[in-house]
């Protein structure tokens, strides 16, 4: 069959995709690999392991272990933690894979590329995330945590707005370094737990600092929290700043860098 | 006629490892196939052929442009890499669905097209919406290989296409590609199996040690080799007679007879000329010919000869 | 037509026994896990460390004897009181080698034995994927059956294999340093004073080693994927640490979801430490007004722990990753 006998309608792009066809290609392509049967029940028991975690840890104090695991280990430590895990690295899964090549040689701008796979990991972690938060809130209002469905609105941006930042952060760590667990664990410890906790004029260098101030917005987050001051909209702006700068920057060190593998077998 | 790719004094080095070694030729239009052991330096010049690596030194242009990061030239390449990886989560139909809108297809039209490349290399309908990491290695190459077809490239760049497919698979991809070259699309395949190349490719680039060290038609390579002494193994009932004949018609610079055979190895003088004259001289030699093989027209001669 | 290979002899040599090839397997484990500077960087860390242990204590050796190296420094830096106060201090230890050197000994060894603990954890880190993951995703569990080994004997090797790093990097350190240290000692009954210390140190971190290394291979094995595998040693280790405060506010037990937690409570049950310090405060009457004045209490939270709970939650971890090793690590 010749070329010219091609059964298809409208000709192809002489260039290439539109961001939005190349957009949904790319997010098709990412919850079709991670929503799969396999993988339900490893997704369903990380979900559900915090919420079940505050339901049986309810007892006299109740509250403050409530607070404890929503505010301090899901929001300040659970979410960079695995936004470092998966969002460090999509490019250099794929090429460990070997599937890189498929993807790296559509007709797309490498920055383009990067930004919309990047995109569509992020929606799809905040999609988990909100799913785990809003059974974690759940747990809260079983255990009759007061004013709960107030913390509602302030938990879930302050945790959007946390996958935001780490998830960029972690894409520029990934890519400028293959020891990126490494590196960013040693971030986190410096400038996330140690400069973060502390209260000194340096400790909005801290993304966790931004992240309490913005759930700050509920008031007993407000007095269980420490160093946590400052104006919530501000915070959430840098949340947002950085989480985009830092996914801009991975995508100018992407368009430079090759992830092709090395020298021929 | 403009060639489609062009590289000059091309480079590529893995820190002190040498993948190229500044090449210099050019691929026109038609099958060609790329030629070399492992380590050649193959699968580097494909990997820059299709943009995901940059030389380190010299220039490769396809189509004119060079390839990193310039999306109008990738638009016109298919490329099929030679691993089994393949996004094994998804069934091929949504897999190429996904990878043709990538290639600037809409939905629909990507949809039309995945089952009509899937036909085209032969992936039956009852695979289809089964998750590809299930496939056996011949069913991923197709599915590989449709992938590549499906935006219509002006260029199909092939990293050992036939890997993992049993005979008829390989006919069945063998005269797929046939057609699309006789369509006008240039197809570049790299391939270990020297036989496939021999008679799909009428152009041949041969590397070793990151440097190409032939390139051209078959003919033309053979050509080039003009030291080398073309080989003719004769079978007949009088092998000593045959021979002595063909010593002094001039057609031959030497021979040897097989021990407890009736065979004879003719070292060539003039191939065109033995050729033209060897039938006259057999039948004044009056020796009953049963078999004449030429060693020396298979790749696999010319490339054994080309990379010792 | 038979096709003879002519040039082909069968070996007749001698066939080398199961434990050769198990050998092999761990030899080749360790040669894999010791690659590279960091982990070779890493596995010398514990050796200073024990180094230091021993100038420690040879100190406090040389403070317990009238003609030590310390007498001349206590004469030079020393006022009058403080000679006085060292001085009672000495003839006091003296009197009490047995409380003395044990406890310092007690001591010394559980701290070098929980900072090898956290080294040896970040060399697991390092190398957590070299010891299943890459044969996981290459299926080399199919070319190991292949051979006269079983998928216990290959189980056998990759657990040996990291034992001996283990063994380089925490045990070896610590049993050097109590050795060398009573070697250092101005008299050779310091051997008998910290024979507990000995018998600690092997109970603590010989069943501890062998149970973290089980739990190592088992993650190692749950993915083919090595940032998964090392991810979730890190998740294990570090993020399981914040349980302990939840723990303190909730429900004591979830502290034992920490593994970080289960060894420190399992090293201070086994040391004991704080009976150590019942003892020289109870025994040594100089120290009396010292440790009197300490809030026992919070030394007891810290220097004493019950057993059995340590034991059972590492127990079941142990028996989580033989679990997910078996289902794991077998031909398909």
């Amino acid at each position: 069959m010749s070329r010219n006998e091609a059964v298809t309608p409208p000709p192809v792009s002489d260039v290439g995709p539109d961001l939005g066809q190349a957009a949904d290609a790319l997010w098709c392509l990412v919850w079709k690999s991670r929503l799969t049967v396999r993988r339900l029940p490893r997704m369903i028991i990380l979900v559900a392991l915090l919420p079940l975690l505050a339901l049986i840890t309810s007892s006299d104090s109740h509250i403050r272990g409530f607070l404890m695991i929503a505010l301090n280990f899901h929001l300040g430590i659970v979410i960079p933690l695995v936004c470092l895990i998966q969002m460090a690295a999509p490019i250099r899964d794929e090429a460990e894979q070997g599937t890189l090549p498929f993807l790296a040689t559509r007709p797309l701008p490498r920055t383009t590329f990067f930004l919309l796979l990047h995109g569509c990991h992020l929606l799809w972690l905040e999609i988990v995330f909100l799913v785990a938060g809003l059974l974690l809130l759940a747990a809260g209002f079983y255990l009759e945590v007061p004013d709960i469905t107030e913390m509602i609105g302030p938990f879930l941006l302050a945790q959007a707005g946390a996958l935001v930042a780490f998830s960029g952060l972690s894409a520029l760590i990934g890519l400028l370094t293959r020891r990126y667990l490494l590196l960013g664990l040693l971030y986190g410890s410096v400038i996330e737990v140690g400069i973060g906790g502390i209260p000194t004029n340096i400790n909005v260098l801290s993304l966790s600092h931004h992240v309490r101030v913005v759930v700050s917005v509920f008031d007993p987050a407000d007095l269980f929290l420490r160093s946590n001051s400052g104006t919530a909209l501000i915070s959430g702006l840098v949340l947002i700043a950085t989480g985009v700068i830092a996914a801009v920057l991975a995508a100018l060190v992407y368009r430079g860098r090759e992830f092709a593998g090395g020298p021929d077998a | 006629m403009t060639p489609i790719i062009q590289a000059k004094g091309l480079s590529r080095f893995y820190g002190i490892v040498m993948g190229l070694n500044n090449v210099s030729f050019e691929i026109g239009d038609g099958l060609t196939g790329l030629v070399g052991p492992n380590g050649a330096g193959k699968t580097t010049l494909i990997r820059l052929i299709t943009g995901q690596i940059r030389p380190s030194a010299g220039d490769l242009l396809v189509f004119g442009q060079r390839p990193w990061n310039r999306p109008d030239v990738l638009r016109r390449i298919g490329y099929c890499p030679e691993g089994d990886a393949i996004h094994g989560e998804l069934n091929p139909i949504d897999w190429l669905v996904s990878l043709g809108c990538l290639s600037g297809l809409n939905k629909a039209t990507a949809l039309a097209r995945s089952v009509q490349m899937l036909d085209r290399v032969g992936l039956e309908a009852a695979h289809r919406r089964k998750s590809v990491g299930r496939f056996s290695k011949g069913m991923k190459q197709r599915v590989k290989l449709a992938q590549a077809l499906i935006h219509e490239p002006d260029l199909l760049v092939l990293d050992e296409p036939m890997n993992g497919l049993d005979p008829m698979g390989r006919r069945e991809i063998s005269d797929v590609l046939l057609k699309l070259a006789e369509g006008g699309v240039h197809i570049l395949i790299s391939s270990h199996i020297l036989p496939e190349l021999e008679s799909l490719c009428s152009q041949l680039v041969m590397m070793n040690w990151g440097r190409v060290l032939a390139a051209g038609s078959q003919q033309h390579i053979r050509n080039d080799l003009h030291t080398w002494s073309e080989r003719v193994t004769i079978r007949c009932d009088q092998p000593s007679v045959l021979a002595r004949h063909l010593l002094d018609g001039g057609l031959i610079r030497g021979f040897e007879i097989e021990p407890d055979s009736d065979a004879v190895i003719l070292t060539l003088q003039d191939p065109p000329d033995f050729y033209r004259r060897w039938t006259q001289v057999v039948l004044e030699s009056q020796v009953a010919v049963f078999e004449i093989r030429s060693e020396t027209r298979s790749l696999n001669q010319i490339f054994e000869r080309v990379t010792t | 037509m038979a096709l003879l290979e002519t040039g082909y002899r069968p070996w007749h040599g001698q066939v080398q026994n199961v434990w050769k090839r198990r050998a092999v397997v761990a030899r080749h484990t360790m040669r894999t896990c010791l690659r590279g500077r960091v982990v070779r960087f890493l596995v010398i860390v514990p050796w200073v460390l024990a180094l230091v242990t021993v100038i420690a204590y040879f100190g406090v050796g040389q403070i317990l004897v009238p003609d030590g190296l310390m007498e001349p420094l206590n004469f030079y830096l020393l006022n009058g009181r403080g000679r006085a106060i060292m001085d009672g201090l000495v003839a006091w230890m003296a009197l009490y080698p047995d409380i003395t050197v044990r406890a310092v000994a007690n001591f010394l060894l559980l701290s070098l034995a929980g900072f090898a603990q956290t080294i040896s954890f970040l060399i697991i880190t390092i190398v957590i994927p070299r010891l299943l993951t890459q044969d996981v995703a290459s299926n080399a569990i199919v070319v190991y059956s292949s051979r006269a080994i079983s998928r216990l004997d290959y189980l056998g090797g990759k657990l040996a294999g990291l034992l001996g790093v283990l063994t380089l990097s925490w045990l070896g350190p610590v049993l050097t340093a109590w050795f060398l240290g009573n070697v250092v000692a101005p008299d050779w009954t310091f051997f008998w004073h910290a024979r507990s210390a000995l018998v600690h140190s092997l109970l603590f971190i010989v069943p501890v080693m062998i149970a973290v290394a089980v739990i190592a291979l088992g993650i190692s094995s749950l993915s083919p994927k090595a940032r998964i595998a090392r991810a979730t040693w890190l998740i294990i280790w570090i993020l399981t640490l914040p349980l302990i405060g939840i723990a303190r506010i909730t429900h004591p037990w979830l502290a034992y979801l920490s593994i970080s937690h289960v060894i420190d409570r399992l090293g201070k049950a086994i040391f004991s430490p704080y009976q150590d310090f019942i003892q020289a405060r109870d025994n040594l009457p100089f120290f009396n007004s010292v440790f009197g004045k300490l809030p026992t209490e919070k030394i007891q939270l810290w220097g004493d722990a019950p057993m059995m709970g340590p034991v059972i939650a590492l127990t079941i971890m142990t028996a989580v990753a033989v679990v997910i090793l078996w289902r794991r690590i077998r031909v398909l």
